[in-house]
């Protein structure tokens, strides 16, 4: 024992008696008697086991799982054989779910901000204090604004994203902005164009694939994902067209490296064989399609051989993939897949898509695409109440708003003949544009905008040009983000509240339309830890000071009032959720049950849905009630009605690249990297650079290098290979990020935020996030 | 060697006065000769002023609410010579808005992660929240007496809970609610588990985390004063209960 260690005994020994005096009383005790029979001791050590029913929440699939919880701790995820959506996959992301709950750096109480914005100064304040600050900001936003719309209102999509909504239109702001423009907006518009809706591709019963920049066998989708790997060794025949010999690629029977933004002329090249040989559906054409005629005529011009010079593919290739889908028709799928904000003008390459599936009958019938089906659920009548403060949406009629973020290579030749050059054509209502609306926003046109709120969207990382979402969140008097981790996002705001995890919360019932639809709803493996709330809660709770400030209710008749409080709050709120859930089934006998047993509920045991619109007389929703092969309100739009070919954008100088971003099997966009079993797989990114122009820069394998857009620079590894075209280069998105304290992930790799250029969709409202040109040098 | 509850049990048991080397006896808290480990004589003064040194610095680990704010400050007199000793300097109180946003950051939440992470669980096996060994924790206080707060929604093994435990601990030997043999035997043992397989194990990571982030010193020297301090009970505890357990060091050596 050393002098220093005798001294300290002595200390506690001999020279203490303040601190032996000390008495601290017992309101200052984190711990408390423990009353006789507090713990079961008899479950350990060995152990009482539980299984229970739920749903994945780390994608958009929401892929059946069991959780295995050993003592009350979540011990590891299992699949869910019986579901039928995911049919028994979990994949890493799923599995590494069982990290989520248990991560140190969760949020764990509501933290309102001291400090300047970012500067990542704090105070812990109770849920109570949290919502009568948030209820105060937002009544003081309206009373300096007088337009309740003032406040905008960002989420992503999730169970728990109807409560948002709740608070959403409690407050009344019509300003709300989802993902879906960041991701599938000119899918679904390209594809509801011709069908009046997006549908699924029925890979389980299809005999001949094409598939065109989609990478299933990475962007993992349910049931997508799994039959493509199951039925593809069964006879199916895949044709895959993409810049990158991908792991699809590899699965497929062809594998073109077609020149990116050039598959629109691909598929026209086969209409024009298809419709020129006589190969088409002529039954189905004329039975339920309107605009064949325009549509020949159109394509006449689109031969193989012009197609060979624009795509890169042999003339004679294409005329016998084109003869070869027809003659498996109506089991060929041109496949929809999901995220297509890619290039400008997507949305008539998704239009030429469908045109294709729909001349060739390849629709609503087994191994063809076919219309979501989907099983109601009994919805609450709310009637929120109208409000007189309320302006349209900040991005609804802004003149001009679309020039800047619009290059002018496409702007010029297309202005007047084919896309919109002021405001989005068909912008959703709900979904809003991300691009659009921090332009708006930016340039305070046509009103202020200084209220933020943000629930698990992290856009400072997901939307492209993040100097402009800085901007944005700068002109801000309030900013509200409610998530499960401190974002980048979360750090910029003024006040975070901290959202339970998908394990340890109860989520409404959801119905996910498909061919194999199904109805979904969680309940908490786990109970909850620390002091977190659903939405569910935080919205009543919200709501509950919002009614005690009467500021936020004078614009509106006070027996509207009364039914919002007798109808949102009383009736719904205020009771458990899972009486909200019991009603949502209520059409269902047994359901509620089946659902806390399964975590899924079916009806006619789960069996595949074909044919609803295969009625003569059925009415699809476009303005004719066909199948518009020519759309008529594109032409009141003055947009073409038909998809005439659009020239991709080039690069301006030579040395530019054409930068792709993607993703990977194991993570969901930027939101998980920074997991720990998840970051084992992968820890960095890296640029696919080809073999031919890497030697050209003098760049080896595993170099580090600078990728350079006029939007800003990253330093990443370089991967040299033969599986890109010279003319791209792309790296998986969700690293380099911008936070110091993603402690695996900061500065590791790069960020696709940072170099991608906002270029917009003017349709849709779609970013364009492939229309983007880099330099590549050593680092 | 690895500190673990075997080779913490056998250290204990080659230091009783009876011999048991049963393995499959759960913990110290449920075995028969638990009376064994309270036979010894107490030093219920020390004891004391030990309790008191580990409840004080479990307020300085906890969130500084007005309250706790209020505490630390008003004791800190009382307590300078023990951080002088301990961690080499006095620790200055900055204002409570200061000491809250550099307590969120360190051990609540900041951009991304967190860098002193107050659990013990953290730094076990996986670096996730409650750890295999967090059961054993919660049935070990349970056992003990001791529950967390209904209102406290934190887990058993942070930091400031884990002290306030010892604490409670050293109350009842010191105090004599643990007079009898068994309770008392248990009470030491528990004493000992949470020392030794739940504090200790963290301190070093813990610690030096802090005194790498902090911005401020206040939190650095409340680091190195709980670090040195736990690398003295060994003789702190012999000095109170009449037994030592070697330090994870000397055992690694
Ligand atoms: S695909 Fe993976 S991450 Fe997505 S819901 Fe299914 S298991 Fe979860």
């Amino acid at each position: 024992m050393n002098n220093k260690i005798m001294s300290r005994r002595k200390f506690l020994g001999l020279s203490t008696g303040a601190v032996a005096g000390a008495l601290f009383g017992p309101h200052l005790n984190l711990l408390m008697a423990a009353p006789e029979g507090t713990f079961d001791y008899s479950i350990l050590p060995k152990g009482k086991r539980e299984y229970i029913a739920s749903n994945c929440d780390m994608c958009v699939n929401k892929c059946g799982i069991i959780g295995e919880v050993v003592n009350g701790k979540l011990h590891k995820i299992n699949p869910n054989p019986k579901n039928v959506k995911s049919r028994g996959m979990l994949c890493a992301k799923g599995n590494a779910g069982a990290a989520i709950p248990y991560s140190p750096d969760r949020l764990k109480t509501p933290l309102l901000r001291t400090g300047k914005r970012g500067e990542g100064k704090w105070k812990e304040i109770s849920w109570d204090e949290a919502f009568k600050y948030v209820a105060k900001n937002l009544a003081d936003l309206k009373q300096k604004y007088e337009n309740r719309s003032s406040v905008a209102f960002a989420s992503t999509e999730g169970f728990q994203e109807e409560f948002y909504y709740y608070l959403v239109n409690s407050f009344g702001s019509l300003n709300t902005v989802r993902h879906t423009t960041l991701c599938l907006s000119t899918n679904i518009q390209g594809w509801s164009s011709v069908f009046g809706s997006f549908p699924d591709a029925d890979l389980a019963n299809a005999e001949y694939v094409i598939m065109l920049g989609s990478d299933r066998a990475q962007a993992l989708i349910t049931p997508d994902s799994v039959d493509f790997q199951r039925y593809k060794p069964k006879g199916q025949k895949l044709i895959v067209l993409d810049p990158r010999f991908t792991e699809t690629g590899a699965k497929a029977d062809r594998w073109y490296p077609i020149k990116p933004r050039t598959d629109q002329g691909f598929v026209l090249a086969m209409l024009h064989v298809i419709i020129s040989e006589n190969l088409y559906d002529r039954e189905f054409v004329e039975t339920y399609t309107h605009g064949f005629d325009e549509l020949k005529e159109m394509v006449k011009e689109y031969t193989p051989e012009w197609a060979e010079k624009k795509c890169e593919i042999p003339a004679d290739d294409i005329r016998q993939i084109a003869r070869e889908f027809a003659d498996h028709a109506p089991r060929s799928v041109i496949y929809p897949g999901r995220r297509s904000s890619f290039y400008s003008h997507e949305v008539y390459v998704r239009q030429t898509f469908a045109i294709l599936a729909a001349v060739c009958g390849c629709w609503d019938t087994k191994g063809a695409v076919v219309p979501k089906a989907s099983i109601p659920l009994t919805t609450h009548e709310i009637m929120f109440p109208f409000f007189g403060q309320t302006m349209d949406r900040v991005d609804k009629d802004a003149v001009n708003l679309v020039k800047d973020v619009v290059p002018s290579a496409v702007q010029c030749p297309m202005i007047g003949t084919g896309l919109p050059n002021d405001s989005c054509a068909f912008l959703s209502e709900k979904d809003g544009s991300w691009v659009t609306f921090r332009e708006a926003v930016l340039k305070d046109d046509p009103y202020p905008v200084r209220g933020f709120f943000c629930f698990k969207q992290n856009p400072v990382q997901a939307v492209p040009n993040v100097q402009k979402t800085m901007k944005m969140l700068e002109k801000m008097d309030f900013i509200c983000v409610i998530e499960q981790q401190m974002s980048d996002t979360a750090w910029y705001a003024d006040i975070v509240l901290p959202h339970s995890t998908y394990l340890e919360s109860w989520d409404p019932a959801h119905s996910l339309g498909g061919i194999w639809p199904i109805v979904e709803m969680r309940q908490p493996v786990i109970k909850p830890l620390f002091d977190t709330k659903t939405m569910f809660e935080i919205s009543g709770g919200i709501i509950h000071e919002m009614l005690k400030i009467p500021s936020l209710w004078d614009d509106i008749e006070p027996s509207d009032l009364e039914d919002f409080k007798k109808n949102v709050v009383e009736d719904i709120l205020d009771k458990p959720i899972q009486d909200y859930i019991k009603h949502q089934l209520s059409k269902y006998p047994g359901a509620y049950e089946q659902l806390l047993k399964e975590g899924f509920y079916t009806v006619d045991g789960g069996k595949p849905v074909y044919g609803t619109t295969r009625k003569p007389g059925f009415l699809f929703k476009s303005k004719t009630g066909k199948i518009e092969l020519f759309n008529e309100r594109y032409k009141e739009f003055g947009l073409f009605p038909l998809p005439k070919y659009c020239e991709p954008l080039k690069p301006q100088d030579p040395g530019e690249y054409r930068f792709l971003v993607g993703r990977n099997a194991w993570n969901t966009h930027t939101s998980t990297q920074n997991n720990p079993y998840l970051w084992e797989i992968q820890k960095e990114n890296s640029v696919w650079l080809n073999t031919g122009e890497a030697k050209k820069l003098g760049i080896a394998d595993g170099e580090y290098v600078r990728i350079k857009s006029k939007i800003g620079e990253q330093r990443i590894k370089a991967y040299v290979t033969e599986k890109i075209r010279p003319d791209c280069v792309f790296y998986v998105n969700g690293y380099g990020m911008k936070s110091p304290g993603m402690s695996r992930v900061y500065k590791s790799g790069a960020s696709e935020a940072e170099i991608i250029d906002d270029v917009l969709d003017t349709i849709s409202g779609g970013v364009c996030m492939h229309e983007t040109f880099v330099t590549i040098n050593k680092a | 060697m690895e500190m673990n509850f075997e080779s913490l049990k056998k250290e204990i048991l080659s230091q009783l006065p009876i011999k048991n080397t049963d393995s499959s006896i759960p913990g110290f808290y449920a075995m028969d000769d638990a009376t064994a480990l309270g036979k010894n004589r107490v030093d219920a003064a020390s004891a004391l002023v030990f309790k008191n040194i580990l409840f004080y610095l479990g307020l300085i680990f906890r969130y500084p609410t007005e309250q706790i704010y209020s505490e630390i400050e008003t004791r800190l007199d009382t307590f300078t010579d023990f951080f002088v000793d301990y961690g080499g300097a006095a620790p200055q109180l900055p204002p409570i808005e200061e000491l809250q946003s550099e307590y969120i950051r360190l051990f609540v939440n900041n951009q991304g992660f967190v860098p002193a992470m107050p659990y013990a669980s953290c730094y076990q096996s996986e670096g996730l929240l409650m750890s295999d060994q967090f059961y054993r924790l919660r049935q070990i206080m349970v056992k003990s007496g001791f529950m967390v707060n209904e209102t406290v929604k934190e887990l058993e093994d942070h930091i400031a809970i884990l002290l306030e435990f010892c604490a409670g601990l050293l109350n009842q030997l010191a105090s004599g609610q643990a007079s009898s043999g068994k309770s008392s035997g248990a009470c030491v043992a528990a004493l000992m588990e949470v020392s030794y397989l739940y504090i200790e194990p963290m301190m070093d990571a813990f610690c030096d985390r802090i005194h790498a982030y902090a911005y401020d010193d206040f939190y650095k020297i409340a680091g190195k004063t709980l670090k040195s301090l736990m690398q003295d009970a060994d003789t702190i505890y012999d000095q109170l209960l009449g037994f030592r357990i070697h330090s994870i060091n000397e055992l690694q050596g």
